[in-house]
């Protein structure tokens, strides 16, 4: 293979990864903060693809300049979700929180999907892409694919703000403090269910942005959100439940992994080599790459 | 002991009442039972793992596929040699147990959460190998199992129960096991079951292997019922997750409760397949939603959670 083969691939696999690691990000967060396994969290990817399509249909706009509408948009109903699912339904027992949030949020997947697949049925569509077209661009002998750049380059910004929110600013200490140890937050003055609002307001705005940026290079079907969940647990689990850093990382490694695979055997099989990656960390370090405690 | 006296005749009449349907019904309502006794035999295979250990096998499903796909790969000679269907039938259990024995060692040492969400990876990794395999497994089509000598479903519906009933057995006897014990200390807290002296890694594989086999019997049954095995037949979410449904809808470490949410859950899909054409995931999930509302313990435990002491409510879980 040539240097611009190798090139290609590992761009696309960064890009994929990145896309990978920032939904992996939002549900290690929630997990973090409220101990909840959010099963619906591939849901709101698939939400902000569809979002997208919707948004860019009417207006006839580029997805690019939509983006910004997002966040807020997934903000909002990140934290609806919290106060309603999460406190109404799971929040009710606290016996077995672990069981009762796979189970509630699986069924809310499964309303989810079945509406949406219903509503894109009834527009004449079987799958949700954005795909864009636009000039590729020649940098030093490398022909570059546009859309993929720019998405790459708001992925690494996207990153970096989400590692700034977190390490830098009150909300991310107290977020990092309740993650740590729920009880001693509370005690120094950290609002808990607070926080648990607003990390699921975060972690569904980062899978409302990937969405978009995944219906950018690929196409989705609305039953592929809680594999999206499978994929983001996969890179959690290889990274680290409960890190930050493991979750960029193991998204990266997975979404480079795939593109390889791809190439190499068809897409087709990157599903699988993921998921063996994973069980291969896990016999080396059960805890996940950067995984301290379990 | 007076309570079993009645309780095992009274089962056995039941049982065989139920085995003597086939000879006045329609092949409808033998595919029903065939479909009820996979399910409730899956619950309580699920529950003799999940239940007493307090842990969300969520890759409770591949062990199912495994044996679905060991019957017809080993008896249609699709590996390049053929075997009677009937050590074809025996091997996909072991498949199944060697396969949970091995997985084991990754997935063992997890705990809580993370041991729910490292096996849900199992899903996606056994259904991209079944539909990539496919000169073994016959990929997105799958395998067609014919059955020339007889109808599929109605001996599959006579193993189905056979297993179901030896299933709910040895749920029984692990439950009154020191294995059983052994677990339910590993569910309330697992280093002190360590602290005295219970080696929980070694309780814990032995009993996800049964688990497992029961689980790859059923599959390999629920393939020859059918008479095809497809990735998404045998893989799809509904059925991987069906048996978490229903033990917590019937309420976990229960043989009753698995029985109970087994059979429920399993009619209600039935109705809803008949009776809805739209919506049918939405209006399941709405009912998974209600259960989680209204019974997270269980129907067996709503309300006379108090009045019957003997059904114990789960501990919480540490994660």
């Amino acid at each position: 293979m040539s240097v611009e083969t190798h090139l290609t691939i590992i761009l696309g696999g960064i890009l994929l990864g990145g896309i990978y690691g920032l939904i992996a990000l939002g549900l290690t967060m929630v997990f973090g903060v409220s101990r909840i396994l959010n099963v619906a969290h591939g849901d709101f990817v698939i939400l902000g693809s569809i979002f997208g399509l919707i948004v860019t249909t009417l207006s006839g706009l580029s997805p690019f300049l939509i983006l910004p509408l997002i966040p807020p948009l997934f903000f909002a109903a990140g934290i609806l979700f919290e106060k309603t699912m999460v406190r109404r339904v799971i929040m009710r027992n606290t016996e077995n929180t672990l069981a009762v949030s796979i189970l509630a949020t699986l069924a809310f997947a499964m309303i989810v999907e079945d509406i949406s697949f219903f509503g894109l049925g009834q527009a004449g569509l079987n799958y949700v892409s954005l795909q864009v077209f636009l000039q590729p661009i020649n940098i030093l002998g490398f022909i570059i694919p546009t859309t993929r750049f720019i998405s790459l380059i708001a992925m690494v910004m996207l990153a970096l703000a989400a590692r700034m929110i977190i390490q830098s600013t009150t909300f991310g200490r107290r977020l990092r403090a309740t993650i740590q140890d729920r009880e001693l937050a509370e005690v120094v003055g950290v609002n808990v269910s607070r926080m648990s609002a607003l990390s699921f307001g975060f972690g569904a705005a980062l899978a409302g942005i990937s969405g978009l940026f995944l219906a950018m290079i690929t196409s989705l079907t609305p039953f592929q959100g809680v594999q999206f969940t499978v994929i983001a647990l996969t890179v959690v689990i290889l990274g680290g439940l409960g890190s930050f850093t493991g979750s960029i990382v193991g998204g990266l490694i997975i979404g480079i992994a795939e593109a390889y695979t791809a190439f190499l055997w068809g897409t087709n099989w990157a599903r699988v080599v993921a998921i063996i990656v994973m069980i291969a960390v896990l016999v080396v370090k059960p805890s996940g790459i950067f995984g301290g405690r379990r | 002991m007076n309570l079993w006296k009645t309780i095992i005749p009274v089962t056995a009449v039941a049982l065989a009442a139920v085995a003597s349907i086939p000879l006045y019904s329609s092949p409808y309502i033998i595919s029903l039972l065939f479909f009820l006794f996979t399910f409730v035999g899956l619950a309580i295979a699920y529950d003799i793992f999940g239940g007493f250990s307090g842990y969300y096998n969520l890759g409770f499903g591949a062990f199912f596929a495994i044996g679905a796909y060991t019957f017809p790969i080993l008896s249609l000679g699709r590996l390049g040699f053929q075997t009677h269907p009937i050590i074809a039938f025996i091997a996909a259990p072991l498949f199944s147990g060697v396969a949970a024995f091995l997985l084991s060692y990754p997935f063992l040492r997890l705990r809580g959460a993370y041991f729910a969400v490292a096996t849900f990876g199992l899903i996606p990794l056994m259904y991209n190998l079944a539909r990539n395999l496919s000169t073994i497994t016959g990929g997105a089509s799958g395998i067609q199992i014919v059955v020339t000598e007889f109808f599929g479903m109605l001996p599959g519906f006579y193993i189905a129960m056979a297993v179901t009933v030896a299933a709910a057995v040895t749920h029984h006897l692990i439950g009154r096991s020191r294995v059983g014990l052994a677990l339910r200390s590993i569910k309330e807290d697992e280093d002190v079951a360590s602290e005295y002296g219970i080696n929980g890694f070694a309780v814990k594989r032995l009993v996800y292997v049964i688990s497992g086999m029961y689980a790859g019997l059923l599959g390999a049954n629920f393939g020859f019922g059918l008479g095809v095995v497809s990735p998404d037949g045998v893989l799809n979410l509904e059925i991987a997750l069906a048996p978490l449904i229903m033990t917590i809808f019937g309420g976990p470490a229960s043989l009753t409760g698995a029985i109970l949410g087994g059979s429920l859950i399993t009619l209600i899909q039935e109705f809803l397949w008949l009776n809805i054409p739209f919506f049918h995931l939405a209006t399941y999930g709405l009912i998974i939603l209600l259960v989680a509302i209204f019974a997270p313990q269980g129907v067996v435990r709503i309300r006379f959670r108090r009045r019957l002491g003997r059904v114990p409510v789960a501990a919480p879980l540490n994660t």
